[in-house]
């Protein structure tokens, strides 16, 4: 009986798995075209997304970029007083883990810096000593744009540096790249913000 | 005190920056048309640190915040992390800050030994 059933099965059996398998071929085939475009509909999203600059360069600066660079100059120093001499330096693995933060922060601050459509300063805002008034740090950026955006990736290479000295738990290098930092940052700083502003005499 | 925060005491207290980033200023405020020259002061603090490196010298009651350079342009000047200690008796030469404040951007130090070296 049980045998028959088997055979039975086997014999009757072979049609229902077949309809099965033609139906889930005519599924992929209809269903084919609507995962193409769902995946076209993604490629087009991801080519545009909803990104909206709201603060200015100078807040962002303020507000991400100067506490991250701060936190990695912070860092490292060596400072002489009365008291004696303090090496300052990462020391635990959770002082490195608040380092690695602030290059993190450093690194993607740049990403957003160089975010179109961002403006320099908050219209109307006065300027900093030695500084160009906000339109004319836009004028000067939208005239100059890829070297602003070089500027922004010089810095965001060289907080890619200091992450990798911290992730070597490397003090030394982490001082070194630091200076190497304030120069790219400088650099943007004495082209578009205080273009006029007189360097220090050597 | 943490070291950021002890920066930015130090920075706002002397510098009042107001820039892209408060690291980071014009050099507007020191007025480069004047040098200021200090033939006998006393090393209070040595801060090797970037962006820039501090010498803060007394002048009998007066404190002095005096900018160098970074530390990575100012190796080149020939200074080291021990430079100057605490206590060192030196003279200076700096472009004073605009508002008066005892500060500026240092130029030219002479070390203890009698050696002339540039902060910048």
């Amino acid at each position: 009986m049980v045998n028959e059933a088997v055979r039975s099965g086997r014999r009757w059996g072979n049609a229902p798995r077949r309809a099965i398998a033609m139906l889930a071929l005519a599924c992929l085939a209809s269903c084919h075209s609507e995962p193409a475009r769902e995946s076209a509909a993604r490629q087009v999203d991801s080519a545009s997304p909803p990104i909206q600059p709201v603060a200015s360069i100078k807040e962002l600066m303020d507000s991400v970029v100067d506490p991250a660079a701060d936190g990695l100059w912070g860092a490292v120093a060596t400072i002489s007083t009365t008291k004696g001499v303090e090496r300052r330096e990462p020391r635990t693995d959770e002082e490195w883990k608040a380092v690695r933060r602030h290059a993190i922060s450093l690194i993607e601050g740049m990403n957003l810096a160089m975010m179109e459509g961002r403006h320099a300063a908050p219209s109307g805002s006065a300027p900093g000593p030695g500084e160009s008034r906000p339109e004319e740090i836009d004028a000067a950026i939208a005239a100059n744009r890829p070297e602003f955006n070089q500027f922004a990736d010089l810095v965001r290479g060289r907080a890619i540096e200091a992450l990798h000295a911290i992730d070597k738990k490397d003090p030394k290098a982490l001082f070194n790249v630091g200076s190497k930092i304030d120069n790219a940052c400088e650099s943007c700083h004495v082209t578009f913000w205080y273009p006029n502003s007189p360097r220090p005499a050597t | 005190m943490r070291p950021i925060l002890r920066r930015q005491l130090m920075l706002a207290g002397v510098l009042a920056l107001a820039t892209p980033a408060a690291a980071h200023h014009s050099f507007a405020m020191f007025d480069q048309t004047k040098l200021v020259q200090l033939k006998d002061v006393v090393v209070d603090r040595f801060e090797w640190s970037n962006p820039h490196s501090f010498v803060v010298a007394k002048d009998g009651a007066t404190v002095y915040t005096l900018e160098c350079s970074s530390p990575n342009l100012m190796i080149h000047q020939g200074w080291k992390y021990n430079t100057l200690q605490a206590g060192d008796r030196i003279a200076v030469s700096f472009y004073p800050l605009r508002n008066g404040k005892p500060g500026g951007m240092l130029k030219m130090v002479t070390l203890p030994n009698g050696k002339d070296i540039s902060a910048w």
